[in-house]
């Protein structure tokens, strides 16, 4: 079995590193930014704006979370400022979430289970894609699951430490990519609801951990109230358009029967909810948006 | 299996259009590809499969049976809402409580119609025959719940009165014709011209009707109740046209640009032309002028 994995890993790092910096071909503008602003840190210690050792990274009308690019500098500065380098940590944090998912696999049923989620995910046209990017949410995923593993055999083997490195999995993830920080409280919500019982059992034990990520998360709360910090949350969020929700019909006012708020912003979230699950969306066509998708090429 | 069987069936499909398709992506590929990577995996076997996977998919699409196509609208691609929204937990319930026999039945039913619909290409508009097995699925769903019983019926209750709210929602617009397509035939605006005309038309008057409306000519005999033979149906500039003894109907859009042959800087009719009558044709965001020259 081991060698099997090996050999998996093996195929998920070739598919994931192999001609890394020239293909996929187009070298778009937020991976640009964040290379440049590796680089810059690497350089003088500030972003591309002159402020230093920033908390969140301004790039256009975004803002980067910090933990992608401070990673980055190090291997900036061994390999230099190209596409290779820029794009590195997510093609190997795409190599370990596959080893992550095989550890989750077989911690909750065998270890056949973990080679054969370790193989979908390595062959996986989505994860490939990612990991191909530059894309900071590809190493959130990664240190997501690195979280979320330990949390799994924090409650069957029940060691404090586990139960650290799980919450220090969740909190990086958060300085990772901005869906993180709505993800890991939605978890963190849904674990404790859960587990609670438990959790009160051994509140003392966990309680020194819970201070340190709280530390840690710190920053990033106070970020919250800053527009690096809000800015992607209101820019994508259902509730926060101030377009007028799909179905609506131009040139007629709000009404209860013809243009009901309420109910086209309701069927506006059901969709989008339903389509992650939808056949297409997951073995036929992917993200419509062809800068997160490859045509002809879905989730598996 | 499901995969093989499906490109199997693929081969029994012609190529002509896949084939047209491949050759004009090997040319933008082989710049940058050796042409054996092109031709293993740019293919046009390999490209009519993917071709009919995805029409066979749509038919399976959550936003294409319950919402209209969203999210995929965002993205221009314009669907028709096939199904209530109420519906869906039934089907999901129906899907997985039918029986073996009464599966059997319609999987049947779902796959000589899906098989038809993947060999002969039908997109997802035309797969109506799909209806049955979408509606004995919800029918069995509700049938399993109310079996239940309890408190569960309560939630039902719930369900039921948003599936008639949807209903009423929905036929409401309907009924006032604000959910048809933007590019929908079944406009008023035909009738409304046709008659105008006939009010207004000189004997041996020849009438020159832009193709701008939108299929024009099967409507115009319809409301006539006669062949058009007087009628013209092209494109036309009225400048170039003969002024003696014709009517012209044309349309102007909402939002004109210099290059109509009706636009004015001052957003008037041109001086040379008398408008007889105007209509807005509010689907297709367009003036529609009846006129003639001066």
């Amino acid at each position: 079995m081991k060698k099997v994995l090996i050999l998996i890993l093996l195929l998920g790092a070739i598919l994931r590193l192999v001609c890394l910096g020239s293909i996929p071909m187009g070298f778009f503008r937020d991976e640009a930014a964040i290379g440049y602003n590796a680089y810059s840190i690497a350089k003088t210690g500030m972003d591309e704006f002159g402020v230093k050792f920033p908390l969140v990274f301004r790039s256009f009308e975004v803002f980067f979370l910090p933990l992608y690019i401070y990673l980055l500098v190090p291997i900036i500065k061994v390999l230099g400022l190209t596409v290779f380098s820029t794009r590195f940590l997510s093609a190997v944090s795409g190599v370990a979430a596959i080893y992550l998912v095989y550890l989750i696999a077989k911690e909750i049923w065998n270890e056949k289970a973990g080679i054969i989620s370790a193989f979908i995910l390595a062959i996986s046209p989505w994860h490939i894609f990612y990991s191909r990017g530059t894309f900071e949410g590809n190493l959130a995923l990664t240190l997501f699951t690195l979280g979320f593993y330990y949390w799994v055999i924090f409650l069957k083997k029940k060691k404090v430490l586990y139960f650290l490195i799980s919450t220090l999995g969740f909190a990086l993830s958060m300085y990772s990519y901005q869906a993180e920080r709505i993800v890991v409280p939605l978890f963190a919500l849904a674990a404790v609801l859960l587990g609670f019982r438990f959790l009160w059992r051994v509140k003392d034990k966990i309680l020194p951990s819970l201070v340190i990520v709280g530390i840690i998360l710190i920053p990033l709360f106070s970020l919250s109230f800053k527009a690096g910090g809000y800015h992607r949350a209101f820019g994508v969020s259902v509730f926060s358009q101030e377009e007028t929700p799909p179905g609506w019909i131009e040139d007629r006012g709000g009404s209860f029967l013809i243009n009901n708020t309420l109910y086209l912003r309701f069927r506006e979230i059901t969709s989008l909810y339903l389509s992650y699950f939808s056949p297409r969306n997951l073995f036929i066509e992917g993200d419509y948006d062809r800068e997160r998708s490859v045509e002809n090429f879905s989730v598996f | 299996v499901f995969s093989v069987v499906l490109f199997l069936i693929t081969f029994a499909v012609p190529l002509k259009e896949a084939a047209e398709r491949v050759n004009a992506e090997r040319g933008v590929v082989a710049k940058s590809f050796p042409s054996i990577v092109t031709k293993v995996f740019v293919n046009k076997y390999l490209e009519n499969y993917r071709e009919r996977n995805k029409i066979l998919f749509e038919n399976f699409d959550f936003g294409n049976l319950f919402f209209g196509g969203h999210p995929r609208e965002r993205w221009g691609v314009e669907d028709e809402q096939k199904l209530f929204l109420f519906l869906f937990p039934f089907i999901l319930i129906g899907f997985f409580k039918i029986g073996r026999t009464q599966g059997k039945f319609i999987f049947s039913l779902w796959l000589s119609s899906l098989s038809f619909l993947y060999l002969f290409s039908f997109r997802q508009s035309q797969t109506f025959i799909l209806i049955i097995p979408y509606i004995i699925l919800a029918s069995l769903g509700i049938l399993k719940v109310f079996e239940k019983g309890g408190g569960i019926k309560v939630i039902v209750f719930i369900v039921f009165i948003f599936g008639f709210y949807e209903m009423i929602f929905f036929g409401t617009r309907y009924c006032l014709g604000l959910n048809e397509s933007l590019f929908s035939p079944r406009r008023e605006i035909y009738e409304r011209v046709v008659n105008k005309v006939k009010d207004i038309l000189r004997p041996g008057e020849k009438v020159l009707i832009s193709t701008k409306l939108v299929d024009p000519e099967p409507f115009f005999n319809f409301y006539l109740k006669k062949n058009s033979t007087n009628y013209e149906f092209r494109d036309f500039k009225y400048w170039a046209e003969s002024k003696d003894n014709e009517l012209f109907i044309d349309v102007r859009s909402d939002n004109p640009n210099p290059s109509e042959p009706l636009y004015t800087t001052g957003g008037g009719w041109p001086n040379t032309i008398q408008v007889l009558s105007e209509f807005e044709d509010q689907g297709k965001k367009q003036k529609v002028v009846i006129y003639r020259i001066k």
